[in-house]
Protein backbone atom coordinates (compact mmCIF):
# COMPACT_ATOMS: atom_id res chain seq x y z
CA UNK A 1 0.00 0.00 0.00
CA UNK A 2 1.57 3.22 -0.96
CA UNK A 3 1.42 6.22 1.73
CA UNK A 4 2.32 9.75 1.32
CA UNK A 5 3.73 11.32 4.78
CA UNK A 6 2.13 14.68 5.80
CA UNK A 7 5.23 16.21 4.94
CA UNK A 8 5.27 15.16 1.79
CA UNK A 9 1.43 16.10 1.41
CA UNK A 10 2.26 19.70 1.90
CA UNK A 11 4.81 20.20 -0.51
CA UNK A 12 2.32 18.45 -3.22
CA UNK A 13 0.08 20.77 -1.83
CA UNK A 14 1.75 23.65 -2.60
CA UNK A 15 2.89 22.30 -5.97
CA UNK A 16 -0.53 21.52 -7.03
CA UNK A 17 -2.27 24.63 -6.02
CA UNK A 18 0.84 26.51 -7.54
CA UNK A 19 -0.22 24.70 -10.97
CA UNK A 20 -4.03 25.97 -10.32
CA UNK A 21 -2.91 29.31 -10.27
CA UNK A 22 -1.38 29.88 -13.12
CA UNK A 23 -4.80 27.88 -14.58
CA UNK A 24 -7.21 30.00 -12.44
CA UNK A 25 -8.62 26.68 -11.71
CA UNK A 26 -9.72 28.00 -7.77
CA UNK A 27 -7.92 25.12 -5.49
CA UNK A 28 -6.88 27.42 -2.29
CA UNK A 29 -4.06 26.09 -0.10
CA UNK A 30 -5.73 26.12 3.76
CA UNK A 31 -4.22 26.06 7.00
CA UNK A 32 -6.37 25.95 10.06
CA UNK A 33 -5.32 25.06 12.84
CA UNK A 34 -1.70 24.12 11.94
CA UNK A 35 -3.29 21.66 9.51
CA UNK A 36 -2.71 21.80 6.28
CA UNK A 37 -5.13 20.75 3.41
CA UNK A 38 -6.67 22.39 -0.28
CA UNK A 39 -10.02 23.37 -0.88
CA UNK A 40 -12.36 24.08 -4.03
CA UNK A 41 -15.45 25.09 -4.56
CA UNK A 42 -17.30 24.12 -7.77
CA UNK A 43 -20.85 25.45 -8.84
CA UNK A 44 -23.02 22.78 -10.47
CA UNK A 45 -25.99 23.94 -12.44
CA UNK A 46 -29.04 21.68 -12.69
CA UNK A 47 -30.43 21.53 -15.76
CA UNK A 48 -33.68 20.08 -14.83
CA UNK A 49 -34.98 23.50 -12.69
CA UNK A 50 -32.03 25.95 -13.39
CA UNK A 51 -31.17 25.44 -9.80
CA UNK A 52 -27.47 25.85 -8.37
CA UNK A 53 -25.94 23.28 -6.43
CA UNK A 54 -22.59 24.59 -4.56
CA UNK A 55 -19.83 22.01 -3.41
CA UNK A 56 -16.80 22.09 -1.31
CA UNK A 57 -13.92 19.80 -2.07
CA UNK A 58 -11.66 19.17 0.63
CA UNK A 59 -8.27 17.29 0.17
CA UNK A 60 -7.02 16.75 3.64
CA UNK A 61 -4.30 14.18 4.70
CA UNK A 62 -5.89 10.76 6.34
CA UNK A 63 -3.59 10.31 9.65
CA UNK A 64 -4.04 7.16 10.16
CA UNK A 65 -3.69 5.63 6.74
CA UNK A 66 -1.43 8.47 5.56
CA UNK A 67 -2.87 9.13 2.53
CA UNK A 68 -4.99 12.10 0.97
CA UNK A 69 -8.62 11.64 1.43
CA UNK A 70 -11.07 13.81 0.02
CA UNK A 71 -14.13 15.25 1.64
CA UNK A 72 -16.96 17.17 -0.10
CA UNK A 73 -20.50 18.62 0.91
CA UNK A 74 -23.05 19.90 -1.15
CA UNK A 75 -25.94 22.69 -0.71
CA UNK A 76 -28.39 24.79 -2.43
CA UNK A 77 -28.06 28.74 -2.96
CA UNK A 78 -30.34 28.43 0.03
CA UNK A 79 -27.77 27.26 2.84
CA UNK A 80 -29.62 23.70 2.43
CA UNK A 81 -27.86 20.94 2.51
CA UNK A 82 -28.45 18.71 -0.57
CA UNK A 83 -30.15 15.33 0.33
CA UNK A 84 -28.48 12.29 -0.22
CA UNK A 85 -30.54 10.71 -3.26
CA UNK A 86 -29.79 14.19 -5.02
CA UNK A 87 -25.94 13.84 -4.37
CA UNK A 88 -26.10 10.37 -6.23
CA UNK A 89 -27.87 11.15 -9.12
CA UNK A 90 -26.20 15.19 -9.94
CA UNK A 91 -22.82 14.40 -8.34
CA UNK A 92 -21.68 10.97 -7.98
CA UNK A 93 -21.21 8.58 -11.01
CA UNK A 94 -19.71 5.03 -10.23
CA UNK A 95 -20.43 2.95 -13.14
CA UNK A 96 -19.93 -0.89 -12.56
CA UNK A 97 -19.88 -0.59 -8.73
CA UNK A 98 -23.36 -1.70 -7.09
CA UNK A 99 -22.85 -0.60 -3.89
CA UNK A 100 -22.11 2.84 -4.01
CA UNK A 101 -21.52 3.26 -0.44
CA UNK A 102 -18.28 0.90 -0.43
CA UNK A 103 -16.55 3.57 -2.15
CA UNK A 104 -18.21 6.91 -1.05
CA UNK A 105 -19.67 7.12 2.67
CA UNK A 106 -20.46 9.83 5.29
CA UNK A 107 -18.48 10.97 8.39
CA UNK A 108 -17.81 13.71 10.31
CA UNK A 109 -15.39 15.99 8.60
CA UNK A 110 -11.77 15.66 10.40
CA UNK A 111 -11.11 19.38 11.30
CA UNK A 112 -14.65 21.00 11.58
CA UNK A 113 -16.93 17.71 12.73
CA UNK A 114 -19.70 18.53 10.23
CA UNK A 115 -21.33 15.71 8.20
CA UNK A 116 -19.86 15.47 4.92
CA UNK A 117 -19.20 12.67 2.16
CA UNK A 118 -15.92 11.31 1.84
CA UNK A 119 -13.65 8.52 -0.47
CA UNK A 120 -12.77 5.82 1.86
CA UNK A 121 -9.04 5.79 2.49
CA UNK A 122 -8.74 1.94 1.79
CA UNK A 123 -10.24 2.65 -1.86
CA UNK A 124 -7.04 5.39 -2.28
CA UNK A 125 -4.65 2.50 -2.67
CA UNK A 126 -6.94 0.94 -5.47
CA UNK A 127 -7.14 4.36 -7.08
CA UNK A 128 -3.33 4.57 -6.93
CA UNK A 129 -1.97 1.70 -8.46
CA UNK A 130 -0.98 3.27 -11.69
CA UNK A 131 0.79 6.14 -9.70
CA UNK A 132 4.52 6.37 -10.61
CA UNK A 133 7.01 7.90 -8.07
CA UNK A 134 7.97 10.24 -10.20
CA UNK A 135 5.26 12.57 -9.96
CA UNK A 136 2.87 14.16 -7.54
CA UNK A 137 1.26 11.77 -4.86
CA UNK A 138 -1.68 14.19 -4.60
CA UNK A 139 -2.23 15.18 -8.44
CA UNK A 140 -2.12 11.37 -9.14
CA UNK A 141 -4.63 11.06 -6.48
CA UNK A 142 -7.18 14.22 -7.70
CA UNK A 143 -7.14 12.90 -10.99
CA UNK A 144 -8.15 9.88 -10.01
CA UNK A 145 -11.10 10.33 -7.79
CA UNK A 146 -12.02 13.29 -9.15
CA UNK A 147 -14.74 11.48 -11.97
CA UNK A 148 -16.48 9.77 -9.31
CA UNK A 149 -17.49 12.97 -7.13
CA UNK A 150 -18.40 14.97 -10.25
CA UNK A 151 -15.44 17.31 -9.86
CA UNK A 152 -13.27 19.05 -12.93
CA UNK A 153 -9.65 18.46 -13.15
CA UNK A 154 -8.29 20.17 -16.35
CA UNK A 155 -5.70 17.84 -18.38
CA UNK A 156 -3.66 20.87 -17.97
CA UNK A 157 -2.48 19.74 -14.64
CA UNK A 158 -1.07 16.94 -15.84
CA UNK A 159 0.70 18.31 -18.73
CA UNK A 160 2.22 21.32 -16.87
CA UNK B 1 2.71 -12.82 43.51
CA UNK B 2 2.93 -9.60 42.41
CA UNK B 3 2.03 -10.81 38.42
CA UNK B 4 -0.93 -12.35 39.00
CA UNK B 5 -2.55 -9.75 41.22
CA UNK B 6 -1.53 -7.43 38.15
CA UNK B 7 -3.52 -9.13 35.78
CA UNK B 8 -6.49 -9.43 38.06
CA UNK B 9 -6.47 -6.18 38.66
CA UNK B 10 -6.38 -5.15 34.74
CA UNK B 11 -8.86 -7.59 33.82
CA UNK B 12 -11.10 -5.80 36.72
CA UNK B 13 -10.41 -2.51 35.17
CA UNK B 14 -12.01 -4.02 31.58
CA UNK B 15 -14.77 -5.19 33.13
CA UNK B 16 -15.65 -2.24 34.98
CA UNK B 17 -15.05 0.04 31.81
CA UNK B 18 -17.63 -2.68 30.61
CA UNK B 19 -20.51 -2.54 33.18
CA UNK B 20 -19.96 1.43 33.46
CA UNK B 21 -23.50 3.40 33.46
CA UNK B 22 -24.78 6.23 33.21
CA UNK B 23 -28.82 6.85 33.98
CA UNK B 24 -30.34 8.54 31.38
CA UNK B 25 -34.15 10.80 31.20
CA UNK B 26 -35.53 10.51 28.01
CA UNK B 27 -38.38 13.09 27.46
CA UNK B 28 -39.93 13.68 24.01
CA UNK B 29 -40.11 16.91 22.39
CA UNK B 30 -43.06 18.63 23.36
CA UNK B 31 -43.14 20.54 20.10
CA UNK B 32 -43.60 17.53 18.48
CA UNK B 33 -46.44 16.33 20.58
CA UNK B 34 -48.80 19.36 20.59
CA UNK B 35 -50.17 21.24 23.31
CA UNK B 36 -53.77 19.69 22.90
CA UNK B 37 -51.94 16.17 24.25
CA UNK B 38 -51.13 15.04 27.79
CA UNK B 39 -47.32 15.48 28.10
CA UNK B 40 -46.17 11.80 27.67
CA UNK B 41 -44.09 10.08 30.24
CA UNK B 42 -40.34 10.14 30.90
CA UNK B 43 -37.91 7.33 30.00
CA UNK B 44 -35.58 5.97 32.26
CA UNK B 45 -33.06 4.17 31.43
CA UNK B 46 -29.66 2.84 32.96
CA UNK B 47 -26.99 2.95 29.43
CA UNK B 48 -23.56 1.01 29.31
CA UNK B 49 -21.36 4.02 29.07
CA UNK B 50 -19.71 2.22 26.32
CA UNK B 51 -23.00 1.81 24.36
CA UNK B 52 -24.49 3.54 21.04
CA UNK B 53 -27.87 5.59 21.26
CA UNK B 54 -28.87 3.63 18.46
CA UNK B 55 -29.24 0.26 20.66
CA UNK B 56 -31.91 1.26 22.09
CA UNK B 57 -33.73 3.40 19.08
CA UNK B 58 -36.54 1.12 19.19
CA UNK B 59 -37.06 1.38 22.12
CA UNK B 60 -37.82 4.94 22.36
CA UNK B 61 -39.97 4.61 18.94
CA UNK B 62 -42.13 1.86 20.32
CA UNK B 63 -42.76 4.45 23.46
CA UNK B 64 -42.83 8.27 21.47
CA UNK B 65 -43.53 6.83 17.75
CA UNK B 66 -47.14 6.79 17.79
CA UNK B 67 -48.11 9.29 19.83
CA UNK B 68 -45.73 12.24 17.65
CA UNK B 69 -47.07 9.99 14.46
CA UNK B 70 -43.99 9.20 13.32
CA UNK B 71 -43.97 8.18 9.84
CA UNK B 72 -41.70 5.78 8.20
CA UNK B 73 -39.47 8.18 6.25
CA UNK B 74 -39.05 10.26 9.74
CA UNK B 75 -35.91 9.20 11.53
CA UNK B 76 -35.28 9.25 15.38
CA UNK B 77 -32.84 11.80 16.80
CA UNK B 78 -31.72 13.06 20.03
CA UNK B 79 -30.21 16.08 21.57
CA UNK B 80 -29.38 17.73 24.68
CA UNK B 81 -30.93 21.00 25.28
CA UNK B 82 -30.53 22.41 21.79
CA UNK B 83 -27.12 20.03 20.36
CA UNK B 84 -28.03 17.76 19.02
CA UNK B 85 -26.56 14.13 20.00
CA UNK B 86 -23.85 12.40 17.35
CA UNK B 87 -25.58 8.75 17.38
CA UNK B 88 -21.92 7.54 16.45
CA UNK B 89 -20.29 8.70 19.49
CA UNK B 90 -20.64 6.31 22.86
CA UNK B 91 -23.01 7.74 25.05
CA UNK B 92 -20.51 7.76 27.77
CA UNK B 93 -18.56 10.27 25.70
CA UNK B 94 -21.36 12.28 24.51
CA UNK B 95 -22.49 12.11 28.43
CA UNK B 96 -18.68 13.55 29.39
CA UNK B 97 -18.59 16.02 26.62
CA UNK B 98 -22.21 17.69 27.30
CA UNK B 99 -23.58 16.03 30.26
CA UNK B 100 -20.84 16.37 32.94
CA UNK B 101 -22.28 19.75 34.88
CA UNK B 102 -25.66 18.65 34.62
CA UNK B 103 -27.15 16.66 37.34
CA UNK B 104 -28.44 12.85 37.23
CA UNK B 105 -30.18 11.29 35.81
CA UNK B 106 -28.58 13.49 32.53
CA UNK B 107 -32.28 14.52 30.44
CA UNK B 108 -32.04 13.68 26.80
CA UNK B 109 -35.03 15.06 24.29
CA UNK B 110 -36.42 12.25 21.90
CA UNK B 111 -37.35 14.17 18.35
CA UNK B 112 -38.49 12.76 14.97
CA UNK B 113 -39.17 16.04 12.94
CA UNK B 114 -36.86 18.18 11.44
CA UNK B 115 -33.75 15.79 11.08
CA UNK B 116 -30.34 17.86 11.47
CA UNK B 117 -28.73 17.26 8.53
CA UNK B 118 -26.08 19.59 8.79
CA UNK B 119 -24.77 18.68 11.91
CA UNK B 120 -25.63 14.99 12.41
CA UNK B 121 -24.69 12.17 9.91
CA UNK B 122 -27.41 10.18 8.21
CA UNK B 123 -29.11 6.98 10.11
CA UNK B 124 -30.26 4.17 9.34
CA UNK B 125 -30.36 0.68 10.88
CA UNK B 126 -27.26 -0.81 9.35
CA UNK B 127 -25.12 2.25 10.58
CA UNK B 128 -23.76 1.89 13.48
CA UNK B 129 -22.45 -1.41 12.21
CA UNK B 130 -20.76 0.15 9.32
CA UNK B 131 -19.34 2.35 11.56
CA UNK B 132 -18.02 0.58 14.07
CA UNK B 133 -16.48 -1.92 11.60
CA UNK B 134 -14.62 1.07 10.12
CA UNK B 135 -13.56 2.40 13.80
CA UNK B 136 -12.15 -1.21 14.37
CA UNK B 137 -10.29 -1.56 11.20
CA UNK B 138 -8.62 1.40 11.59
CA UNK B 139 -7.81 0.89 14.97
CA UNK B 140 -6.03 -2.56 13.62
CA UNK B 141 -4.62 -0.66 10.98
CA UNK B 142 -2.53 1.86 13.86
CA UNK B 143 -1.73 -1.20 16.31
CA UNK B 144 -1.11 -3.91 13.86
CA UNK B 145 -0.93 -2.57 10.09
CA UNK B 146 -4.31 -4.50 9.86
CA UNK B 147 -2.31 -7.96 10.60
CA UNK B 148 -4.78 -9.15 13.22
CA UNK B 149 -8.14 -8.23 12.28
CA UNK B 150 -7.47 -9.27 8.58
CA UNK B 151 -7.23 -12.88 9.95
CA UNK B 152 -10.63 -12.22 11.47
CA UNK B 153 -13.30 -14.56 9.97
CA UNK B 154 -16.96 -13.35 8.88
CA UNK B 155 -18.14 -15.36 12.41
CA UNK B 156 -15.70 -13.91 14.47
CA UNK B 157 -16.81 -10.81 13.49
CA UNK B 158 -20.04 -11.44 13.60
CA UNK B 159 -19.63 -12.89 17.54
CA UNK B 160 -17.84 -9.57 17.94
CA UNK B 161 -20.68 -7.89 17.34
CA UNK B 162 -23.25 -9.64 18.93
CA UNK B 163 -21.47 -9.89 21.80
CA UNK B 164 -21.32 -6.36 22.21
CA UNK B 165 -24.60 -4.97 20.99
CA UNK B 166 -26.40 -7.33 23.69
CA UNK B 167 -24.05 -6.80 26.45
CA UNK B 168 -22.47 -9.70 26.94
CA UNK B 169 -18.88 -9.14 28.11
CA UNK B 170 -17.50 -12.68 27.53
CA UNK B 171 -18.54 -13.24 24.04
CA UNK B 172 -17.17 -9.77 22.99
CA UNK B 173 -13.97 -10.35 24.44
CA UNK B 174 -13.59 -13.75 23.71
CA UNK B 175 -12.30 -12.59 19.94
CA UNK B 176 -11.59 -8.90 20.89
CA UNK B 177 -8.72 -10.13 23.02
CA UNK B 178 -6.87 -11.03 19.88
CA UNK B 179 -6.97 -7.46 19.14
CA UNK B 180 -4.53 -6.78 21.63
CA UNK B 181 -1.97 -9.63 20.55
CA UNK B 182 -0.41 -9.52 17.39
CA UNK B 183 -0.72 -11.52 14.68
CA UNK B 184 1.23 -14.32 15.90
CA UNK B 185 -0.54 -14.54 19.16
CA UNK B 186 1.95 -12.98 21.35
CA UNK B 187 2.31 -9.66 23.76
CA UNK B 188 3.43 -6.62 21.72
CA UNK B 189 3.41 -2.99 22.02
CA UNK B 190 1.18 -1.59 19.51
CA UNK B 191 2.69 0.45 16.43
CA UNK B 192 0.74 2.87 17.18
CA UNK B 193 -2.19 4.26 19.82
CA UNK B 194 -5.78 4.03 18.37
CA UNK B 195 -7.20 7.03 20.23
CA UNK B 196 -10.36 9.95 19.77
CA UNK B 197 -9.53 13.40 21.59
CA UNK B 198 -12.92 15.90 22.45
CA UNK B 199 -12.51 19.15 23.45
CA UNK B 200 -14.58 21.72 24.10
CA UNK B 201 -17.67 20.15 22.36
CA UNK B 202 -16.28 18.32 19.93
CA UNK B 203 -13.74 15.65 17.88
CA UNK B 204 -10.46 17.47 16.91
CA UNK B 205 -8.21 16.54 14.43
CA UNK B 206 -6.18 12.92 15.10
CA UNK B 207 -2.52 12.90 15.46
CA UNK B 208 -0.14 9.95 15.81
CA UNK B 209 1.10 8.68 18.49
CA UNK B 210 3.29 5.56 19.21
CA UNK B 211 2.70 2.87 21.79
CA UNK B 212 6.19 2.63 22.96
CA UNK B 213 6.75 5.42 26.14
CA UNK B 214 4.05 7.26 25.41
CA UNK B 215 1.65 8.55 28.10
CA UNK B 216 -1.25 10.61 28.57
CA UNK B 217 0.84 13.70 29.66
CA UNK B 218 2.11 13.52 26.35
CA UNK B 219 -1.37 13.26 24.56
CA UNK B 220 -2.10 16.77 26.71
CA UNK B 221 1.23 18.40 24.87
CA UNK B 222 -0.39 17.91 21.99
CA UNK B 223 -3.11 18.95 22.34
CA UNK B 224 -3.55 22.08 25.07
CA UNK B 225 -0.93 24.71 25.05
CA UNK B 226 2.58 24.17 27.30
CA UNK B 227 1.13 26.70 30.01
CA UNK B 228 -2.53 24.92 30.28
CA UNK B 229 -1.09 21.33 30.79
CA UNK B 230 -1.04 19.89 34.93
CA UNK B 231 -2.85 23.39 36.05
CA UNK B 232 -6.33 23.68 34.10
CA UNK B 233 -6.76 20.51 32.13
CA UNK B 234 -7.31 17.13 32.56
CA UNK B 235 -7.99 14.18 30.08
CA UNK B 236 -11.12 11.84 30.98
CA UNK B 237 -11.42 8.38 29.87
CA UNK B 238 -14.51 6.09 30.60
CA UNK B 239 -15.21 9.58 33.14
CA UNK B 240 -12.02 9.34 35.44
CA UNK B 241 -9.56 11.94 35.34
CA UNK B 242 -5.70 10.23 34.40
CA UNK B 243 -2.80 11.18 35.48
CA UNK B 244 -0.10 12.39 33.23
CA UNK B 245 1.90 8.98 33.95
CA UNK B 246 -0.47 7.07 32.40
CA UNK B 247 0.82 4.83 29.83
CA UNK B 248 -1.41 4.69 26.89
CA UNK B 249 -0.11 1.26 26.47
CA UNK B 250 -1.75 -0.22 29.18
CA UNK B 251 -5.17 2.30 28.66
CA UNK B 252 -5.41 0.98 25.01
CA UNK B 253 -5.18 -2.58 26.71
CA UNK B 254 -7.51 -2.00 29.65
CA UNK B 255 -9.59 1.05 29.16
CA UNK B 256 -10.45 1.21 25.44
CA UNK B 257 -14.12 1.32 24.33
CA UNK B 258 -15.38 -1.90 22.18
CA UNK B 259 -14.03 0.07 18.70
CA UNK B 260 -10.39 -0.54 20.28
CA UNK B 261 -10.13 3.51 20.20
CA UNK B 262 -9.11 5.09 23.95
CA UNK B 263 -11.94 7.94 23.93
CA UNK B 264 -10.38 11.17 25.85
CA UNK B 265 -12.52 14.11 26.68
CA UNK B 266 -10.14 16.76 27.56
CA UNK B 267 -11.77 19.25 30.20
CA UNK B 268 -11.06 22.52 32.06
CA UNK B 269 -11.24 22.66 35.72
CA UNK B 270 -11.85 26.20 36.49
Amino acid sequence: VMTVSYDQFILDCKHFTGISDSLRDGWRLKQVDGIVYIAKTQIVQQNSDNTCISCDYHVIHHVSYQVPVLYFTACYNTGQVVPVDKIWSVLVSIDGITDKWSMISQTDHPIYSFPCYYVHPCHTATLMKNHSKTSNYLLTYITSVSPLVGLHVSIDYVQN
Amino acid sequence: GGVINKVMVDEGTRREVWNGKIPVCFIVDQEEVGTTNIPPEPVFMLLPRVSYFPFIYDKLENVYGGIVGKSIEETIWLSFGSTPLKWHYPVGVLYDIHGRSSTLPWEVIVHFKNYPVDQLLLYESKALETHFKSKMKEADWLKHKAEVIQQMTPQEFSRLWQGFSQGSYDEFWSVNRKMMLNSRGDIEIFKHIPFCIYKEGSKVYQRLIPGVGSTIGDLLQMYVKDEQVNSKYEALVQGVELPVETPLQWLSTYMCNPDNFIHICIVCNT
